[in-house]
């Protein structure tokens, strides 16, 4: 079957480190995949390599079967392939409508066009606006997203992302640094997400993962230790004695 | 739909702040109708200056070479006059074109490079078209330059006089147009995305936004404008020399943009203004010394006022103006000067 996402034997080495290390992931239409793995697992220079801003020093990544290996980020984004960063990265002197209309407007190509005026592109705004609705952040739509709190932000960034229409989404940590009482509305709008987008999630919170992954990945020092079915993998002996220090109570609170 | 206040996308809309610029400089023709001359030159210069600005000020195109465009355009006029075309208007969009062909084709070099890399090539590339200029003398007169150059009346109808009562007015004309089509510009998504460059140009390229190709719209937008003020300074002081070449002038440009305040157009304009009215006054109170003025109100500007002259009158405007009740409170607060 062709596959959204394919990395076959990646490999990554920065000096002497071995980064990644032969790793192979396979993500299906309709995917809800966790890649897990503890602190300096490589789990962050893998999105890279899949997203394009890392070149791996060995193997291929195909998008829709179509080897991407290498492509720029650009033009890996307008393959539908559309990540999000583990370190809020928006534009901080615009609001939040400003920061999600920007990505909209990009993405139907309305970037170039220096006659048409952004205040009378009513689709792009409209949309944009839907997807602020989406992540529940309407109340704060013309705020600079330098006034929101550091969850909104990373809500904000979930919109950007859905706003380039993905069929891939790579979520890099989007639970890192919101509060548990927050942690809710992150779910929800992840379960909202269309059916058919395959999603990669990387993430420490088990929780989140338990809750939306039906596969995961465990990565431990740059290898795959073991992927499958969340059970699977969750009662695995070796990911417990590797990854989560032995114990179901201490995993929920990771 | 209720549309949030957002700041950015209301700015297509045109406010009547904006006459006011329009105001002074007509009230400034009949007040002091010894000073057209200078104010014709003070004109030039704003052209200049919102042309540095979009790309320094709105897109974060960090270029000390700007002056080249402004050659390119006096020289192009210059030529152009002395081959027998010499309607201003008509002479002055061919000047401008050919600068923006400069850029076009330079453009998509040049603005690979980024931050420091970048100022040096265009420093560089403005002393070698200054240096490139002087040798070439069979074209461009060399240090003596393309004197005595004559031009049709302004449609035809309006006569050039040595009071600088046309040079006033018709750069004037040519400043609102093209602080109009600018205002469009900016305030396109274009616009809005050229500020997302300038903010964060690696989150815009991973969004899929065509970078360059944006760049160097801009750009050839921008070297467009200041081929247009080249040849208007030509027309209006009927002669060119290297003076249009210098790398000086993109440095000047520069000043009086921080001065007015970056990345906004009338920002720019009230910088030339300043800039050039305090440079004459300084020049009349010591002929050595004058830059000392300039420096020193540099230095407080950017020391005291963040946003330039436009910011701290922006700043001081909020502060006094009478509460709106069409505004909830909490949204008002929020259109704070900057962008």
């Amino acid at each position: 079957m062709t596959y959204m996402l394919e990395a076959r034997d990646l490999h990554k080495y920065f000096g002497a480190l071995h980064v990644t290390n032969g790793v192979n992931l396979k993500l299906a239409p309709g995917a809800r995949h966790a890649l897990i793995g503890p602190n300096g697992a490589g789990k962050t220079t893998l999105v890279g390599q899949l997203s394009g801003v890392i070149a791996p020093t060995s193997g291929q990544v195909f998008i829709g079967g179509e080897d991407v290996t290498r492509l720029a980020p650009a033009k890996r984004t307008r393959t539908g392939l559309v990540r999000t960063f583990q370190i809020s990265n928006l534009f901080t002197d615009m609001t939040v409508l400003e920061n999600v209309y920007l990505a909209v407007s990009q993405n139907r190509r309305m970037g170039v066009n220096p006659f048409r005026a952004a205040g009378r592109d009513k689709g792009s705004i409209d949309r944009a606006m839907d997807l602020i609705r989406k992540v529940r952040l309407e109340p704060h739509a013309d705020r600079l997203v330098s006034e929101l709190a550091y969850g909104q932000q990373r809500l904000i960034e979930i919109a950007i992302a859905l706003a380039l229409d993905p069929k891939i989404l790579l979520l890099d940590e989007p639970a890192a640094g919101i509060p548990t009482g927050e942690l809710d509305l992150l779910l929800r709008v992840i379960e909202e997400l269309d059916p058919s987008l395959a999603l990669l999630i990387i993430e420490h919170d088990m929780e989140l993962v338990r809750r939306v992954a039906t596969d995961v990945t465990v990565l431990v020092h740059g290898t795959v230790l073991i992927d499958g079915p969340l059970r699977d993998v969750m009662s695995s002996d070796e990911v417990k004695r590797v990854y989560l220090g032995g114990g179901e109570v201490e995993a929920q609170n990771a | 739909m209720d549309m949030p206040n957002a700041r950015f996308l209301n700015r297509h809309r045109f406010s009547l702040w904006e006459l006011v610029p329009l105001i002074v400089a007509i009230g400034c023709f009949y007040l002091f109708p010894g000073y057209l001359t200078l104010g014709a030159a003070v004109l030039v210069m704003a052209i200049f200056a919102v042309s540095l600005d979009l790309v320094i000020g709105y897109a974060g195109i960090v270029t000390l070479g700007h002056s080249v465009f402004f050659g390119v355009g006096a020289y192009g006029a210059a030529k152009l006059s002395m081959a027998g075309i010499d309607a201003p208007i008509a002479a002055a969009l061919i000047a401008g074109a050919m600068a923006a062909v400069l850029a076009v084709l330079t453009g998509p070099f040049v603005l690979r490079l980024k931050h420091l890399p970048l100022i040096m090539v265009t420093v560089a590339i403005a002393a070698i078209a200054h240096e490139a200029a002087n040798k070439m003398s069979w074209l461009t007169g060399g240090h003596d330059g393309l004197p005595n150059l004559t031009f049709e009346p302004v449609l035809g109808l309006f006569k050039w006089s040595i009071w600088g009562t046309t040079s006033y007015l018709y750069v004037l004309a040519w400043l609102v147009l093209l602080v109009i089509v600018s205002r469009i510009v900016v305030s396109s998504s274009f616009g809005m995305a050229l500020q997302g460059i300038r903010q964060n140009e690696l989150r815009m390229r991973v969004m899929g936004a065509p970078v360059l190709k944006q760049q160097v719209i801009i750009y050839t937008y921008s070297a467009f404008l200041a081929g247009i003020a080249g040849a208007l300074y030509a027309q209006t002081n009927n002669f060119v020399s290297l003076e249009t070449l210098t790398v000086d002038l993109g440095v000047f440009a520069l000043a009086m943009i921080v001065l007015g305040g970056l990345g906004r157009i009338y920002g720019a304009i009230i910088g030339a203004a300043v800039y050039m009215i305090v440079q004459y006054l300084a020049q009349q109170w010591d002929p050595y010394f004058w830059m000392l003025a300039i420096g020193v109100l540099l230095v407080l500007v950017v020391r005291f006022g963040k946003g330039g002259l436009l910011g701290i009158a922006e700043k001081a405007w909020l502060r006094v103006r009478p509460a709106r009740p069409a505004y909830d409170p909490a949204t008002s607060e929020k259109l704070e000067p900057g962008e």
